[in-house]
């Protein structure tokens, strides 16, 4: 019984998570050799893009607890930074990538520096302020910096967008399937931003984040500086939304201020919603769905907002925690009753289950 | 730590009036008074979780009155609460991990693992006050014995110098009570400078070096536990003379 509750100091070989995020790996990985439609690895790509997007934007609003919606604004200048290099100094698109994640994470410190003291709504609707500014000052933006007239080139590219700032240079590579290079290209930033989510989500931050959850007044007094902690975050999520504007303007080879507008954000909150809310696999999930769903209704595109609201609201209201969620009940139902016959190990099972299930558990099995 | 005219409005209402005292290396300080006295928004006041209006706060020479609860926490000044408060949906262990790790590092930036030292502390805080069999209980399944050890073992795992306890035995029966005046006496031997608020007289007068009783914000008594009995004013305002006169008879006893 003591040696059962006692923690030991070993440390567990592998989290489910890990496993999980191999195996879907290896399956990305093997994907493009069975997919022989140009459109299709493009709208894969294009998942791989939004489930970065939207794995970060779940850490910071999920598990952080920093409602911002001005994610795509990190997207954004990840993006234009990319664009911006490439067309005006010739810099190469991977190096323009990364770069477009560091200045991601300037802006978000920005952001994050003038949101952070607020709390829940006031940071949504000062995030929301700050997207929706981006938005109109790329679309207004007249100032030519090259040229004047019919020639007149503006720095953002106004509300035509840039393009022709170059890709990752797959075509001279791989000819004409030029798009698996750029889909390993995201598949690669989405394993990067899924094992930083783990690691956080996993990790003392997600605990200090539970805390701050569970009673704030007594984290604060454990030394859990709210501000701090979200900052951090923030910014490191930063990283990966910037990296994703990235992939997303060398891959489209163009990058326009719709990726700001409301539409989009409305896409992307539903793959937050559907999938579920502060559930590490929620993002992959939606995104995947919401993917599938969009390519059914394509001639629909008049009624996609309209659509995409409802989904949301289907969500809210009957299935809040999304369908990786309701996945976790019904497999810990399953487990709970196996539970029963396995004693501890089986109660172990169940709580793996849980979003912020953790190592811990893991290691008293170990001994039992 | 130095207290000096520390004061707590709220709106009109003084709940800590002018309060100047000293809390020496070592000893235990126990802090008593009727209701409403202002004894849990001083200790509020001295955590920053309600800042003072005005006044004074010094810790080993560091002035805390304006320093936000976590810093207060990282210079040694660890504190518990009146309700049973933790964090709920977590273990025992996750609890005291998230203490212990956030707590007592002076890390500025929180790694990817909880490492080796906090486990081997945890594990040795878990037994010096008795939780290990509780250790993967969720917290809000614990009983209220357990949850006052907890609070205790939380706070002792952020390694203060000043512990300052608010009500520990509140609601236990006798037996528990014992339990925590030991645990605290065990504290006390590891030279933590404890501080305690509690209307437990006997509780009280067992544990502590000194007795400081408020009324009404500011300071009734000051002194002896020994001498706490026979000071007419606490006697009047808090005791009242018949309770004074059975503690006098059982702590005679």
């Amino acid at each position: 019984m003591t040696v059962q509750t006692r923690p030991t100091h070993r440390r567990s070989a592998a989290s489910p998570d890990y496993l999980i995020l191999i195996a879907l790996l290896a399956v990305g990985i093997v994907l493009p050799y069975f997919m022989d439609s140009r459109y299709a690895m493009s709208q894969l790509t294009l998942f791989l893009i939004w489930a970065t997007v939207v794995s970060q934007w779940n850490i910071v609003m999920g598990f952080a607890g920093i409602f911002s919606l001005a994610q795509l604004v990190l997207f954004a200048v990840g993006g234009y930074t990319a664009a911006i290099l490439g067309k005006y100094f010739g810099t190469d698109m991977f190096l323009g990538t990364l770069l477009g994640g560091a200045a991601a994470v300037c802006a978000s410190l920005l952001i994050g520096f003038a949101c952070l003291r607020l709390r829940g709504i006031y940071v949504a609707l000062l995030t929301f302020a700050i997207a929706q500014a981006a938005f109109l000052l790329i679309n207004s933006d007249t100032n030519c910096i090259i040229g004047s007239g019919q020639t007149c080139q503006t720095l953002t590219g106004g509300p035509r967008g840039l393009s022709q700032f170059g890709d990752y240079g797959f075509r001279q590579l791989l000819g004409r399937n030029y798009i698996v290079g750029n889909y390993y290209v995201a598949l690669t930033a989405l394993a990067l931003a899924v094992t930083f989510s783990i690691v956080i989500v996993r990790g003392p931050l997600g605990f200090a984040f539970k805390a701050l959850r569970d009673n704030e007044t007594v984290a604060v007094c454990s030394g859990i500086n709210r501000y701090k902690y979200q900052l951090l975050v923030f910014a490191f999520s930063a990283f990966f939304t910037g990296i994703a504007g990235g992939v997303y303007a060398a891959h489209f080879k163009v990058i326009g201020p719709s990726v700001l507008g409301f539409p989009l954000l409305a896409f992307l909150v539903s793959m937050l919603v559907v999938g579920g809310l502060g559930r590490l696999w929620g993002p992959v999930v939606g995104a995947a769905l919401l993917m599938l769903v969009d390519e059914q209704l394509k001639e629909f595109t008049e009624y996609r907002n309209l659509g995409l609201g409802a989904i949301i609201i289907f969500f809210i209201v009957l299935l809040p925690d999304g369908v990786a969620g309701m996945i976790e009940r019904v497999s810990k139902k399953f487990r709970g009753q196996l539970g029963e016959k396995q004693g501890h190990w089986g109660r172990w099972r169940t709580r793996l289950g849980m979003p912020m299930g953790n190592k811990l558990h893991k290691q008293s099995s170990a001994n039992s | 730590m130095r207290c000096q005219g520390v004061t707590k409005k709220f709106g009109a209402l003084a709940a800590v009036d002018d309060l100047n005292f000293t809390v020496k290396e070592g000893e235990v300080l126990g802090v008593g008074g009727p209701n409403g006295a202002g004894k849990t928004a001083l200790f509020d006041a001295i955590s920053g979780v309600n800042p003072s209006t005005s006044g004074v706060i010094e810790f080993d020479e560091v002035r805390i009155e304006r320093m936000p609860p976590d810093q207060v926490c990282s210079i040694g000044l660890s504190r518990t609460f009146q309700l049973n408060s933790g964090f709920d949906s977590l273990t025992v262990l996750e609890n005291l991990m998230i203490s212990c790790y956030f707590g007592a590092s002076k890390r500025k930036i929180p790694g990817a693992f909880f490492d080796a030292k906090t486990r081997d502390e945890v594990t040795e805080t878990m037994e010096f006050v008795g939780l290990a069999d509780f250790a993967h209980e969720e917290v809000r399944n614990l009983p209220v014995y357990q949850r006052k050890l907890l609070m205790i073992g939380s706070a002792m795992s952020r390694k203060p110098k000043l512990l300052m306890l608010d009500e520990p035995v509140g609601g236990l029966n006798p037996s528990e009570i014992d339990k925590i005046l030991e645990l605290v006496e065990r504290i006390s031997a590891r030279s933590v400078t404890v501080m305690l608020i509690e209307h437990v007289m006997r509780f009280l007068m067992h544990l502590s070096d000194r007795v400081l009783i408020l009324n009404r914000g500011r300071r009734l008594f000051e002194g002896l536990p020994s001498d706490v009995l026979s000071d007419r004013n606490v006697v009047e305002v808090y005791l009242g003379e018949r309770s004074a006169n059975a503690l006098r008879s059982q702590m005679s006893t």
